[in-house]
C-alpha cells in the first residue's frame, strides 16, 4: 500500500510540475494581454486538474485553495470579473506559494502547508472576487481633472519580525511608483528609538503616502498582496484632488498590533495584508521529479517495437547456434549485422527519450525577466523563438541556473530605464529575445537584448583594476569580452540585489565548458548584447569522486565505490612470489592497487606514506585502490579522449573540473582487467578471509583459503577449482 | 553565491569612504564602525560615492546615529549618486539623513 502511495505521489509530482509550468506560461501571456480568452480557459482547466490531483494524494487544504482559485478563474472566463494585471500577479504568486507547499509536503515537511497563510490569501481572493464592482455599479471615487484617477492616502508600516529574505520597503515604494504617481510622502520615524537602544535588524520606519493612480482600491490591495509578508496597510480614498491632500491631518501610519494591546489604535478602515515573500519562480519545484520523467508515448512505442525486433533477431541467432552447423555462419553474420544496426538505433532512441523541449526553460526565463523588470521599473517585452527545439534534460538542468543570472543581467543591466531609452531615441519598452535552433548535433541558444550593450572601455578599465590586464597591454575586443567571464568580474557600475555582483557569467561559461559547449558574446554599445550558447544535444554525465595521486586529478565513478578509509600500514601484506599487495578490509583481504604505480606516475611507496584506500566493487570483483588524497564527489561530463589516448587502458575519458583543470576518469572495469591480467602469474595468491582468532599481523598466505569467498567471478573460481 | 562586499576606508582628510552594498547583511559591520570609529570624531564626513545599493535598515541606523550626535557635531554626506538620492527623496528620508 505504501508503494502504491509512493507511486501515486511520484505521478502527482510529475504531473503538477508540468501543470504549474503551463499555468505560469498562460499567466505570463495573459499579463501581456489581460483579457478573457483561451489563456483563461487553459488556466481554468489546469487549476481544476491541480485541485483534483492534490485531493487525490491527500492534500486537502491545498486542494481547497485550488478550488477557490478555480472560482476566481470561473468568474474571469464568464466575464463576471475583469482580467487585470493585479489579478494576474495574485494568481502567479498564489501558484508559486502552492507549488512551494506541495514541494514541502512531498518532502514530508509537516509545516509546509500553512493554513493561516492560505486563509490570508483566501481573504484577499474574496476581496478580489467581490471587490470588482466596476461593471455592475459605479463607485464614488475622487478623481482628478481628467476624471480618470483615484487618489488614496496610504499608511504603510511593517512588522518587526519581517522574514529574510523579504522585499525591502524601499523596493516596495519604488514599485508603488510604477502603478501611480506618489504625490506626497512622509516617513514616520516616531518609533525609531535612540541610537544606543536600536536593534539594527528591526524596522522602525513607517510611511504615509498620497498616491494618484488609475487602479481601484481593490486592485491596490491585490497589488500589495503580491509583496512580502508582514506589511500593514491602510487605504483611504481621498475625496479631493491630490493637491488638496495634506499629510498633517492624515491618520498616523498603521502600527503593528501588540500582544495584549488594547486595540484602541486599530482603525476600522485598516486592511491588514499579511503575505508571503514572492518565491523565486523556479526554486521551489516539487521534489522527486528527477527520479522519473514523462516521455512521449510515441517515443516509447518506438522503443518497444525496436526491442521486439531485437528479440526476434536474438531468437534467430539462438536457433542458428543451436544447430551448430558451419553452413549457417553467413546467416549468423547477417543476423549479427542486423542486431548491431538495431542496437545502434535503440541506443539513439533511448538517448532521444531524454530530450525535452526548451519551452519550459524559456518560460522560466520569461518569468524571471518579468519579475526583474518589475523590480527595476523597466518595461520589457519578451520574444520567444524555437521553444519547441529539444535538448537533453540533463543539459537543461545544468544550464538553467547559470542562465538565470544572464537573464537577470540582461534586464537589470542591459535594458535601460524607459526615460533613458526614450532619450536615446529607443522605444520605452526594451526587448529581450530568447531563441533556440538546432544545427546538426548541436543546439544554439541565444539570449539577446536591445539595451545599452557592454562598455568595452569600462571592461578594459575593470580588467586593469582586477589585475587581469596591464594598462598598456593591447587587447582586442574579443579578448576583452572574454574577460567578462572571469570569476568575480563585473563591469556594472551599479550592483543590485538582483544581479551584477560579478558572479554569473563565469558560472555560465564554466557550465557551458563542462558540457562541451561554447559561449560567445556579441555586443554593440548602445544597441544591445547577444549571448550565444553552442551546446551539444546530449552528453554523458556521471557522479564521481575526485581523488588525487601524485598531483594528478582522477575521478572514480561513484557507482563503483564501496567506501574509503585512511591507509594503515599494518593492514597491508605482500603475498606470494610476486609480493602482490593485499589489504585487510573488515573480514577479508582484498587486492590493493597503487594508482601511482599503475599510471607509472611515481614509484610505489606504500609502506611509509600517508594515503587513502578507496575500496571498489566492479560487480565482479572487489579491490582497493591506493590514492594520495580523496577530495569531493562531483557530477561531471565525461568527454572522450583524443584518438591518441584512446588506447590507454584504465581510462574512460576526461573531464574539466570546476577550476578548469583536466581530470582523468577511471574505467574500473578496465582497471580490474589490468589487475586480472597481472594476477595471472600470481593466481596462487587468493583473496583470503582472515580468521577472527588470527594475529592480525600474521601473513595471510599461511591461512587456509576458502574458495567460496575468493571471488564471485566464475572464471576465477574455475582456475581455483582446477588447482584444487 | 558571492556576497556583495561593503567596505569603509578613511581618507587622509578624515573622510570616511563607504563602498559596496549597504544592506542588512552588513549591519553589524556598519554599527561597529559607527560605535568604534565615528564616536571618536567630532566632524563626521561620509563619502557615499562608492555605495551601490542600500536598504532601509542601514538607512535608519545612519539616521538614528545622526540624531544622537551631540550638539555642535558636524555631519556631512557627500558623493551621493543620483539614484540613491532619488531613493531618499521617494522614501521621504532625505531630510533625516542629509538635512
Amino acid at each position: 500500500m505504501a508503494d502504491e502511495d509512493d507511486q501515486l505521489m511520484e505521478i502527482f509530482l510529475n504531473e503538477v510540475e508540468d501543470l504549474f509550468g503551463t499555468a505560469e506560461g498562460a499567466l505570463l501571456r495573459l499579463e501581456e494581454t489581460p483579457a478573457a480568452g483561451p489563456e483563461v480557459e487553459e488556466l481554468f482547466r489546469v487549476v481544476h486538474t491541480l485541485k483534483s490531483s492534490s485531493a487525490m494524494v491527500g492534500m486537502g487544504t491545498i486542494s481547497k485553495h485550488f478550488h477557490l482559485l478555480e472560482n476566481l478563474l470561473d468568474r474571469l472566463r464568464n466575464n463576471e470579473l475583469a482580467v487585470t494585471r493585479p489579478i494576474v500577479s495574485f494568481l502567479l504568486e498564489n501558484l508559486d506559494l502552492l507549488r512551494a507547499m506541495i514541494s514541502g509536503s512531498a518532502r514530508g515537511d509537516p509545516g509546509a502547508v500553512d493554513a493561516d497563510l492560505l486563509a490570508g490569501r483566501q481573504a484577499q481572493l474574496q476581496q478580489l472576487m467581490t471587490g470588482d464592482r466596476s461593471r455592475t455599479e459605479p463607485v464614488p471615487v475622487a478623481v482628478d481633472a481628467a476624471g480618470e484617477f483615484h487618489c488614496f492616502r496610504l499608511g504603510l508600516s511593517f512588522r518587526d519580525d519581517l522574514p529574510d529574505p523579504c522585499p525591502d520597503p524601499l523596493s516596495l515604494l519604488a514599485k508603488l511608483a510604477e502603478i501611480g504617481e506618489i504625490k506626497e510622502v512622509a516617513a514616520d520615524l516616531s518609533r525609531l528609538p535612540p541610537y544606543d537602544q536600536i536593534i539594527p535588524e528591526k524596522l522602525y520606519i513607517a510611511w504615509q503616502l498620497v498616491l494618484k493612480t488609475g487602479v481601484t482600491a481593490d486592485e491596490l490591495q491585490a497589488f500589495f498582496a503580491t509583496f512580502g509578508q508582514g506589511h500593514i496597510l491602510t487605504i483611504e480614498e481621498l475625496s479631493g484632488t491630490p493637491e488638496d491632500g495634506t499629510l498633517p491631518s492624515a491618520p498616523a501610519p498603521p502600527r503593528e498590533p501588540r500582544e495584549g494591546g488594547d486595540g484602541g489604535e486599530e482603525q476600522p478602515a485598516t486592511l491588514e495584508v499579511v503575505t508571503q515573500p514572492p518565491l523565486e519562480p523556479d526554486e521551489e519545484r516539487p521534489s522527486g521529479r528527477r527520479q522519473s520523467i514523462r516521455v512521449d508515448a510515441k517515443k516509447l512505442n518506438y522503443l518497444v517495437n525496436l526491442a521486439d525486433e531485437m528479440g526476434i533477431v536474438v531468437s534467430v541467432l539462438q536457433n542458428l547456434f543451436a544447430w551448430k552447423a558451419p553452413r549457417h555462419q553467413d546467416a549468423i553474420k547477417k543476423e549479427l549485422d542486423g542486431l548491431t544496426k538495431l542496437n545502434r538505433e535503440f541506443q539513439e532512441r533511448v538517448a532521444n527519450v531524454r530530450m525535452s523541449p526548451l519551452a519550459g526553460l524559456f518560460r522560466r526565463f520569461q518569468r524571471i525577466a518579468r519579475d526583474t523588470a518589475a523590480a527595476r521599473q523597466k518595461q520589457i517585452r519578451v520574444l520567444l523563438h524555437g521553444a519547441e527545439v529539444e535538448l537533453d534534460r540533463e543539459v537543461i538542468e545544468h544550464i538553467a541556473d547559470p542562465l538565470k543570472h544572464m537573464v537577470r543581467n540582461c534586464v537589470d543591466h542591459g535594458i535601460e530605464l524607459p526615460e533613458e531609452r526614450v532619450a536615446k531615441g529607443k522605444p520605452a519598452e526594451g526587448t529581450v529575445h530568447f531563441s533556440a535552433s538546432r544545427t546538426g548535433g548541436r543546439i544554439l541558444i541565444q539570449i539577446s537584448d536591445d539595451g545599452r550593450g557592454f562598455d568595452i572601455t569600462r571592461i578594459r578599465q575593470r580588467a586593469v583594476e582586477l589585475g587581469l590586464a596591464r594598462p598598456d597591454e593591447p587587447l582586442d575586443r574579443d579578448t576583452l569580452l572574454g574577460l567578462v567571464c572571469s570569476p568575480g568580474f563585473s563591469s556594472a557600475s551599479k550592483v543590485t540585489e538582483l544581479s551584477g555582483r560579478g558572479v554569473g557569467m563565469d558560472v555560465v561559461k564554466t557550465e557551458v565548458d563542462r558540457l562541451g559547449g561554447h559561449l560567445a558574446i556579441e555586443t554593440r554599445e548602445g544597441e544591445g548584447t547577444t549571448f550565444t550558447l553552442d551546446l551539444p544535444l546530449t552528453f554523458t554525465l556521471i557522479k564521481a569522486l575526485h581523488i588525487r595521486s601524485r598531483d594528478v586529478s582522477y575521478l572514480i565513478p561513484l557507482l563503483g565505490i564501496m567506501t574509503t578509509e585512511p591507509y594503515v600500514r599494518g593492514r597491508a601484506e605482500a603475498i606470494g612470489a610476486s609480493q602482490r599487495l593485499f589489504y585487510r578490509h573488515q573480514e577479508e583481504y582484498l587486492p590493493l592497487l597503487d594508482l601511482a604505480e599503475m599510471s607509472r606516475n611515481g614509484t610505489a611507496q606504500v609502506w611509509g606514506r600517508e594515503a587513502v584506500v578507496v575500496f571498489l566493487d566492479t560487480g565482479r570483483r572487489r579491490f582497493g585502490l591506493l590514492v594520495d588524497e580523496v577530495l569531493d564527489p562531483q557530477q561531471v561530463v565525461v568527454k572522450s579522449l583524443e584518438t591518441n589516448f584512446r588506447g590507454v587502458k584504465g581510462l574512460a575519458g576526461a573531464t574539466l573540473l570546476g577550476d578548469g583543470a583536466v581530470a582523468l576518469v577511471l574505467d574500473l572495469q578496465a582497471i580490474e582487467e589490468i589487475f586480472l591480467e597481472d594476477s595471472k602469474q600470481t593466481i596462487n595468491d587468493p583473496v583470503v578471509r582472515p580468521s577472527p582468532h588470527a594475529d592480525q599481523s600474521q601473513n595471510p598466505q599461511r591461512r587456509a583459503a576458502t574458495p567460496a569467498v575468493l571471488c564471485r567471478e566464475t572464471n576465477t573460481l574455475e582456475v581455483l577449482n582446477r588447482r584444487d | 553565491m558571492t556576497r556583495q562586499r561593503f567596505t569603509i576606508h578613511q581618507d587622509a582628510d578624515g573622510t570616511f569612504r563607504l563602498a559596496g552594498s549597504l544592506t542588512v547583511e552588513h549591519l553589524d559591520y556598519l554599527k561597529f564602525f559607527l560605535d568604534e570609529h565615528l564616536s571618536r570624531v567630532k566632524n563626521i564626513a561620509l563619502d557615499l560615492g562608492g555605495v551601490e545599493y542600500w536598504d532601509v535598515r542601514s538607512l535608519q541606523l545612519l539616521i538614528a546615529y545622526r540624531k544622537a550626535l551631540p550638539v555642535g557635531s558636524d555631519w556631512k554626506i557627500t558623493g551621493l549618486s543620483a539614484e540613491l538620492e532619488n531613493i531618499l527623496l521617494k522614501s521621504g528620508l532625505k531630510t533625516f539623513l542629509c538635512p
